[in-house]
């Protein structure tokens, strides 16, 4: 997938490169949960951190910002919704809806942690190879009974794999549209169902050409599976940041 | 002594689900060394006799016998004896490194992982493509990608191999590297069996030509017993043959693996013969018929 798409995996040598992919997924499962509780100095501190991890890992946040600019638009909605369904002291009110100090503070803070979420969801993705989430998927199963690891990882690296193909895809339907005036329609659910229908149907097909050629080479659930390699420094960073956390949480 | 047929294709038909007859009434056998090529226009049935080939789809009508063995009872053998490159090589890559998608296959194969490794390193030296094992598929040429899933399926050791269009929409650097990449793995002891609208790029290398119409095979024989039939199925005469000169071969000055006269199969059927005078041993690929039908265009100046 080409260097500019921020749900897919890019080759690197940085730190969240080398780590297991079963601590990264500790990690951000740790600071997502911690992020429900965090006030303004944890959000400051972890955006900074995040920001600090994007660069490192060769990411460049405005590429970043792009891929999710309709996510940004759901989080306006978010904001709005905050803003006028919290109670508070008004500071704007037009036929009994009141926007409020509270709704505006709530707001902001719901949207800061779900951007940041999904900040740190990106740098796993980029980080993390979807073969690397499938084997770890299927470790962190294992010792579950009735549970069907394999399957379950083999359908994990396969959303991975088809999230960047996706917004490929996406892009390629966009630019088609646009390339006949498509842009000019100004209904946007007959927007959303010229570039969803032609998407869908690609990516039923790309599916099926994809099972076609696994089965082609004799796929099954019961195959080798390379182990994974830990750096060496995944205790240190799993300590660092479960003390983080830790503070966050309850500090 | 006559050699046993690797595959047997008996009297095989498909229906698809809806109905449409897809193959009719198919026979005709493969021997080890032989270079096949498979012509037809488009819906004449080529990719879904391939995919019956290694069981990938099961024959409505017919059998298909694998080393005198029905397919449908070795499935599992079928796939790793046959080995199906498709037309579309983005289908066939799963992998997210070009290594992790050659070791696809013999990671399903339950292998150890240094044998794993071995074939891994294997195929990917005999496509030429090792220095590229930590690149992304998705950003390799068109080429590449195609040698990839060769690689892809040369790492579960196939005996036969089968390309359904390899030459779909690569440029004439990447088909000339193609084509050579498909006579070394014919000249180092595969089968091969290949499908093409595009005959003149690859016929020099044939031994025995497959010409489908409508599901049904109308023609095996030897490439050069078979030229004055092609136009008539919908498929280009190689323009060499059409001026009633030798056809060269399309990357340069090569000899054919076999004597392209020379039939490797003498079972082989001539279903619809048309009365073409077989080729002295050793004869290059000419046409045998004459040419006063030949029209040659006209040329405007000015």
């Amino acid at each position: 997938m080409d260097s500019t798409n921020a749900f897919a995996h890019h080759a690197g040598v940085s730190l969240l490169h080398r780590l297991d992919v079963r601590c990264k997924l500790v990690c951000i499962s740790l600071v997502s949960l911690s992020l429900l509780k965090a006030r303004i100095p944890a959000l400051g501190g972890l955006s900074m951190l995040l920001f600090f991890m994007m660069i490192h890992s060769g990411l460049h946040p405005w590429q970043v910002m792009k891929n999710i600019k309709y996510f940004l638009v759901l989080l306006v909605f978010v904001f709005i919704s905050r803003a006028l369904t919290t109670a508070g002291d008004p500071i704007y009110s037009f036929m009994g809806i009141a926007i409020t100090n509270q709704g505006l503070f709530e707001g902001s803070m719901v949207v800061c942690r779900f951007f940041l979420v999904m900040i740190s969801g990106i740098l796993f993705t980029v980080t993390t190879r979807p073969s690397h989430v499938k084997a770890a998927v299927q470790w962190f199963l294992a010792p579950i009974p009735f549970v069907p690891e394999k399957r379950a990882g083999v359908m994990v690296s396969l959303f991975l794999r088809f999230l960047p193909l996706m917004v490929h895809q996406a892009r390629e339907v966009s630019m088609a549209q646009r390339s006949r005036c498509g842009h000019l329609e100004r209904n946007p659910v007959k927007r959303v169902k010229r570039l969803a229908l032609p998407l869908l149907k690609t990516m039923v097909q790309t599916a099926d050409g994809l099972a076609l050629g696994m089965t082609a080479r004799g796929y099954t659930e019961n195959r080798t599976e390379l182990p994974l390699k830990p750096s060496g420094k995944e205790i240190p960073v799993l300590l660092c940041c479960l003390a983080m956390s830790a503070v966050i949480f309850w500090g | 002594m006559k050699q046993n047929p690797i595959m047997v294709v008996d009297t095989l038909s498909h229906r698809y689900g809806n109905g449409t007859p897809g193959l009719s009434n198919i026979s005709f056998s493969i021997y080890k060394g032989d270079f096949i090529l498979v012509a037809g226009r488009n819906g004449s049935g080529k990719s879904t006799l391939f995919r019956h080939l290694n069981g990938l789809q099961s024959p409505t009508d017919g059998r298909i016998f694998l080393h005198d063995r029905p397919l449908e009872k070795q499935k599992h053998t079928a796939l790793t004896q046959v080995g199906l490159i498709f037309q579309d090589a983005d289908t066939q890559i799963v992998g997210e490194t070009v290594w992790e998608d050659v070791i696809f296959g013999p990671c399903n194969l339950k292998l150890s992982p240094d044998d794993i490794h071995d074939r891994g390193v294997q195929a990917l030296t005999a496509m030429n493509l090792l220095h590229l094992k930590d690149r992304d598929p998705s950003t390799l040429s068109g080429g590449e990608k195609r040698k990839l899933a060769i690689a892809g399926v040369l790492a579960m050791k196939p005996e036969i191999l089968v390309f359904d269009e390899p030459f779909s929409n690569l440029d004439y650097p990447g088909t000339r590297d193609l084509i050579t990449s498909v006579v070394s793995l014919h000249r180092a002891g595969h089968t091969i069996i290949l499908s093409t609208h595009d005959l003149e790029k690859i016929i020099f290398y044939a031994t025995r030509m497959l010409l489908l119409s409508r599901g049904t095979l109308v023609h095996d024989d030897t490439p050069l017993a078979l030229l004055k039939h092609l136009e008539g199925l919908g498929i280009r005469e190689p323009c060499a043959s059409r001026l009633g000169m030798d056809i060269p071969a399309w990357d340069g000055n090569e000899t054919p693996i076999v004597s392209l006269c020379e039939r490797t199969d003498s079972q082989a059927r001539k279903i619809s013969p048309q009365g073409t005078p077989m080729p002295e041993k050793g004869q290059i690929l000419s046409p045998p018929a004459s040419h006063e039908d030949i029209k040659i265009p006209e040329i405007h100046h000015g």
